[in-house]
């Protein structure tokens, strides 16, 4: 058996175990992994505690797909287990509610048992957000135990120590994080306001992040520079204060006296190693007494366990955040590679069927100049339009595969909407719509590819033309907010159906009874407008009409 | 009887008989090839007036038997027959001499027309 420890101890290539029927998983899995880590395999999971013991497993894959799988018992075992093991389960279709369900029990994630590149991923980000946990209740309980020794009324002040462990065993974001240490702080030492200040690196002064007891305008008001009144000095100094009573030291902004009101405080420093990043302060004790040495030498540790806690829920923060990305440019790439891959397929597809439509259709022409036979002028008739059906659908595709390659620059939203309008405005008049314009003539210009812009204009605009075939209204409006640029297209038509509303812009439906359209037109906008970062939305009332929206990301 | 001479060039066999048919039938003498070598021969032999190009010919580069074309006369009239949709025009077809270019499947009528006066000014210009 390889050795999984060097001789200092120190983990060499953390083990994981593949249980998966026929070591297919396994076998991909390995070139992803290796030589990171150290793959194993097993058909099923009869002997998978042992194997986990024995291998001194960090990491397990289970391929749902392929082995029956209790995760209930599983998770039993594992918590009993003291070393910490994530476990990946790899299924066949890990929709939404699958992937949460197993997730809830326990499960680092729960991804596609055929894309062995996620499972590997999903592998890596679970071994490190095991271990790190399992540090950080390693250090808690440790901290915890020092500060039982130091205390003298051991009962009380166990307790509160055991729970901050428990704490920050089971929940690892920052701010929920402080916030329970705080209520904890608050009632086990009998206090009426606790807080946590830490340090705003990028002001470089002390800010309060989380506080039982101030007003929240306090809160966000109170700034401090280093070695700026109590809180202040601690930070700068690394030291603890204890202070009686307030009245007679003079580090104490007097102008913050009354807001504070405090009359006896203890501040302690929040720091790792010598580093101090922020400070914990407790003031007035609910019984009137100061505070005295023994409260010091509960705080001082205490105050150490919460410096760790927040430097590794600090840590996991920034690990999620990384996480979430990684996966958000995962996905845009997927995305990205479907959409090259749609453009190849349409412009093959397109050239391909193009040339035998331009034999019937031409064959088709030269039949109807041929007969005189009102019967067969029609029949042909149809099948000619028919053809032309065929080629619009052909040409949507092609449209589809050139999203792929866009041109943008900066323009101004309004000009394309009118140059777009102008085109429509026979159509307009034909139909007897009145149309209104309402312009924010101030908007700022946006990056886009015009062309392609006004292909989506035109297409939202005329859909709104054609729900009116008996005139109406049509309302063209533009505006702004903080983030967005919007175009609304409002018309008084028709409507469209609530269940019938959430499809439309799905690829090759219509909503067009009569057969004028392709089923491509929205799904080709919506896909636009996302490509340049916005969204396009839909709502409507049936007999009311319908208004689109698209809005569009700008820089101010 | 329209003396102008008609070259027509696509891969596809039934392209070529449809164009053939349809432009014959309107008293033009056609030729027709089907690949790059075949329709460089009959611009010599055959000294078209006007060439029907399909850009997509098996592993030529279309643009590149433009130019050919052009080299060999620079008069001859050259309509490009796209099966990539019209918006997909190339502006390097027009800059190599390219009369025009018509997207498949097409319309008949507006082949013919394309085709008339695409000779017509050509004549136009050769007259002035």
């Amino acid at each position: 058996m390889p050795a999984d420890k060097s001789q200092n101890g120190c983990v060499v290539a953390p083990h994981v175990l593949v249980v998966d029927a026929d070591g297919a998983l396994k076998n991909s899995l390995q070139p992803l992994l290796t030589p990171d880590y150290k793959v194993w395999h097993q058909p099923s999971v009869a002997a998978l505690f042992n194997d986990i013991r024995n291998k001194s497993i960090s990491v397990v894959v289970v391929n749902e797909a392929a082995v029956a799988f209790d995760q209930d018992g599983f998770q039993n075992w594992l918590r009993s287990y003291p070393l910490p093991v994530a476990y990946v389960l790899a299924i066949r279709d890990p929709g939404a509610q699958a992937v949460a369900g197993r997730v809830a029990k326990g499960a680092y994630d729960c991804v596609d048992a055929g894309r062995p590149e996620q499972v590997a991923m999903a592998v890596r980000h679970g071994f490190r957000t095991a271990l790190q946990e399992h540090q950080i209740r390693a250090l808690a309980e440790k901290c915890a135990a020092q500060s039982a020794e130091l205390s003298e009324e051991k009962g009380l002040k166990i307790s509160l120590l055991y729970e901050a462990s428990r704490i920050t065993g089971s929940v690892f974001h920052l701010e929920t994080l402080l916030k329970m240490i705080i209520h904890l702080i608050t009632n086990v030492m009998k206090v009426k306001i606790c807080s946590v200040m830490l340090l705003n690196e990028e002001t470089d002064q002390l800010e309060i992040k989380e506080a039982i007891g101030l007003v929240p305008e306090i809160m966000q008001a109170t700034t401090i520079k280093r070695g700026q009144g109590i809180s202040g000095w601690v930070f700068k100094e690394g030291q603890s204060l204890l202070i009686g009573d307030i009245d007679e030291d003079g580090r104490f902004m007097g102008r913050n006296e009354e807001r504070y009101m405090t009359k006896s405080l203890l501040s302690v420093p929040l720091k790792i190693k010598d580093k101090v990043f922020g400070v914990l302060n407790v003031n007035n004790k609910t019984d009137g007494k100061p505070f005295n040495e023994e409260d010091r030498r509960v705080l001082e540790p205490l105050a150490a366990q919460i410096a760790a806690i927040i430097e590794n829920a600090q840590l996991i923060d920034h690990l999620t955040t990384a996480k979430t990305e990684v996966k958000k440019a995962h996905d845009q790439l997927i995305r990205s590679e479907k959409f090259a891959a749609i453009g190849k397929l349409a412009a093959s597809l397109s050239h391909e069927i193009n040339n035998p439509l331009t034999s019937i259709y031409g064959r088709i022409q030269q039949l109807l100049r041929s007969t005189v036979d009102p019967e067969t002028i029609r029949l042909l008739s149809v099948v000619k339009s028919e053809v032309e059906r065929i080629s619009r659908i052909l040409g949507n595709l092609l449209n589809f595969a050139k999203i792929a390659k866009t041109k943008t620059q900066l323009h101004d939203l309004n000009v394309i909407v009118d140059n777009s309008l102008n085109l429509l405005l026979p159509e307009i008049k034909k139909s007897n719509i009145s149309l209104v314009k309402d312009f924010n003539k101030k908007l700022p210009e946006v990056l886009i590819d015009g062309d392609q812009f006004m292909q989506v204009a035109i297409n939202v605009m005329l859909n709104a033309v054609k729900a009116m075939p008996k005139g109406g209204e049509l309302l063209i409006s533009t505006s702004q907010d903080e983030e967005w640029i919007r175009l609304s297209v409002k018309d008084s038509g028709c409507g469209i159906d609530k269940n019938k509303l959430e499809s439309i812009f799905d690829p090759f439906y219509s909503n067009w009874t009569d057969g004028s359209g392709t089923g491509l037109g929205l799904s080709v906008s919506k896909g636009i407008i996302e490509g340049f970062g916005g969204d396009i939305e839909a709502t409507s009332a049936i007999g009311r009409g319908s208004t689109f929206t698209i809005k569009l990301p700008y820089k101010s | 009887m329209k003396k102008e001479k008609i070259l027509i060039v696509d891969d596809e066999d039934n392209i070529r008989t449809l164009l053939s048919d349809m432009l014959s039938m309107k008293g033009y003498t056609v030729a027709t090839a089907e690949n790059a070598e075949k329709a460089l021969q009959e611009v010599k032999d055959f000294s078209p007036h006007l060439v029907l190009l399909d850009l997509k010919l098996g592993k030529s580069d279309g643009i590149d038997i433009l130019k050919q074309i052009k080299k060999i006369d620079r008069s001859i009239v050259v309509i490009i027959i796209t099966a990539y949709g019209s918006a997909d025009t190339d502006l390097n077809e027009i800059r190599f001499g390219a009369y025009g270019e018509i997207a498949k499947p097409f319309d008949l009528n507006v082949l013919e027309k394309v085709v008339a006066d695409a000779l017509e000014s050509s004549t136009r210009r050769s007259e002035e």
